[in-house]
């Protein structure tokens, strides 16, 4: 049987495709206060969801809500037939997290860029982020 | 029955990787509640880290195995890591007040009426892990040419000790692997290595962190041991501190010479996936 990607530029592009589908999504909940986080639920695997629900009901119990898109930088750890690992740089310095009345909440060390290791896990119709963890070690970004 | 071999083709390994996870919600990120890791300079003592969560941290090398044949895969090197100008100090959010915990802590904000300090680097100095090691295969001597495979033996350590007057324990996480292999060459790595028989390997196979001489001589291989830390107060939570330091561990002394035969333990009956066979 052939093997899913016959390079790693393939595992790359499929790994970006979910998991630019993934954040597209967070940052829709995000600049929607945190309301109906369930959206993320075909972009994300359960245990990544219920984590993030929680994070998006913080920002709904806050009154809080975000504007703006963040963008990111993919490169491949490694990837098999069934999971792509890769390091992501999130870029954050569009994104903002405001109350009410229009005042930033965010921490002043907040940084403008941060890197997580990402798996996808890939399955016959779609792929979803398996696990989104914080890199934190040397970061690439 | 020791039998002489030629060295045949070299089989390329498949990537290790070391992850080091934290659980941070978007939110979290967003709101700026988690702390990311800046690259120290180099130098291989305990010292506290000047730099910010969004600031110091001076910026590392960017080049993940200079001169090296490191590993495609997972050892990818430093480049420095935070951005941005924060000038409130450093170090990871801890609160005081009542009903606060540190995971709270994490995401509050100063005007929600905590008392908000920051605890560095410098605070921690005196909590000082036991030094790692690093072993190699063959054991001290290599064949110019032919991967050696030099690998860390680093765990996490919790130190206990006292912090803002209190009793506090501080866990160490080994994140990174600075490898100088003394030819001119070193490597920055995220992977810390193992044995070929751990790897599923074959002698002189390549791995993540295995490193090829391509000159005889004697050499020095030194390693520092690239780690982050996180404290905690009184059986709290462990809240991370920005920034890494790093630790030296043993150096390796070793001779590298020109060889087109290999002395390998068993001949190919009692071992097919042995080097040649």
């Amino acid at each position: 049987m052939a093997p899913r990607f016959a390079s790693d530029e393939e595992a790359l592009a499929a790994a970006e495709e979910a998991y630019a589908a993934y954040i597209a999504m967070v940052d829709t909940i995000m600049g929607d206060g945190g309301k109906d986080p369930e959206r993320l639920m075909p972009l994300a695997s359960q245990e990544l969801y219920e984590r993030e629900a929680e994070g998006f009901a913080n920002v709904a119990a806050k009154g809080i809500h975000a504007t703006g898109k963040r963008t990111f930088v993919m490169s491949l750890q490694r990837f098999s037939d069934s999971e792509i690992v890769a390091y992501v740089c999130d870029d954050i310095s569009q994104v903002d997290l405001i109350d009410s009345e229009g005042n930033s909440t965010v921490l002043p060390g907040r940084l403008s860029t941060y890197e997580f290791e990402v798996t996808v896990a890939l399955a016959d119709r779609h792929s979803v982020v398996q696990s989104k963890t914080l890199w934190k070690g040397d970061s690439t970004c | 029955m020791l039998r002489l071999l030629l060295v045949a083709a070299l089989i390329v390994s498949a990537p290790t990787s070391r992850s080091v996870p934290s659980a941070c919600t978007e939110e979290m990120v967003l709101s700026g509640g988690c702390t990311s890791a800046t690259v120290e300079g180099g130098d291989a003592v305990l010292r506290g880290d000047s730099g910010g969560p969004a600031g110091g941290g001076g910026r590392g090398s960017g080049d993940s195995a200079s001169g090296s044949d490191g590993s495609s895969g997972a050892g990818r090197g430093s480049s420095g890591g935070g951005a941005g100008d924060d000038t409130d100090g450093d170090g990871a959010l801890h609160c005081k007040g009542e009903n606060a915990t540190s995971s709270e802590c994490a995401w509050l904000q100063p005007r929600d009426g905590y008392e908000v300090v920051m605890v560095t680097m410098s605070d921690i100095a005196r909590f000082r892990p036991a030094p790692a090691q690093q072993r190699m295969e063959p054991d001290g001597w290599v064949v110019v040419g032919l991967p050696a495979n030099i690998y860390a033996l680093a765990e996490q350590q919790v130190v206990p000790g006292e912090l803002l007057g209190s009793p506090a324990e501080v866990r160490f996480s080994p994140v990174g692997y600075r490898w100088d292999y003394g030819d001119g060459t070193s490597a920055s790595l995220r992977a810390a290595g193992s044995t070929w028989a751990a790897l599923g390997l074959r002698e002189f196979d390549r791995t993540a962190t295995s490193h090829v001489y391509r000159r005889a001589g004697s050499f020095t291989i030194t390693l520092n041991v690239v780690y982050r830390a996180e404290y905690r107060i009184e059986q709290g939570d462990f809240v991370p501190i920005s920034g890494t330091l790093a630790l030296p561990a043993n150096e390796l002394h070793i001779r590298a010479g020109s060889a087109k035969t290999v002395l390998v333990d068993r001949d190919c009956a009692r071992n097919p996936t042995g080097p040649g066979c």
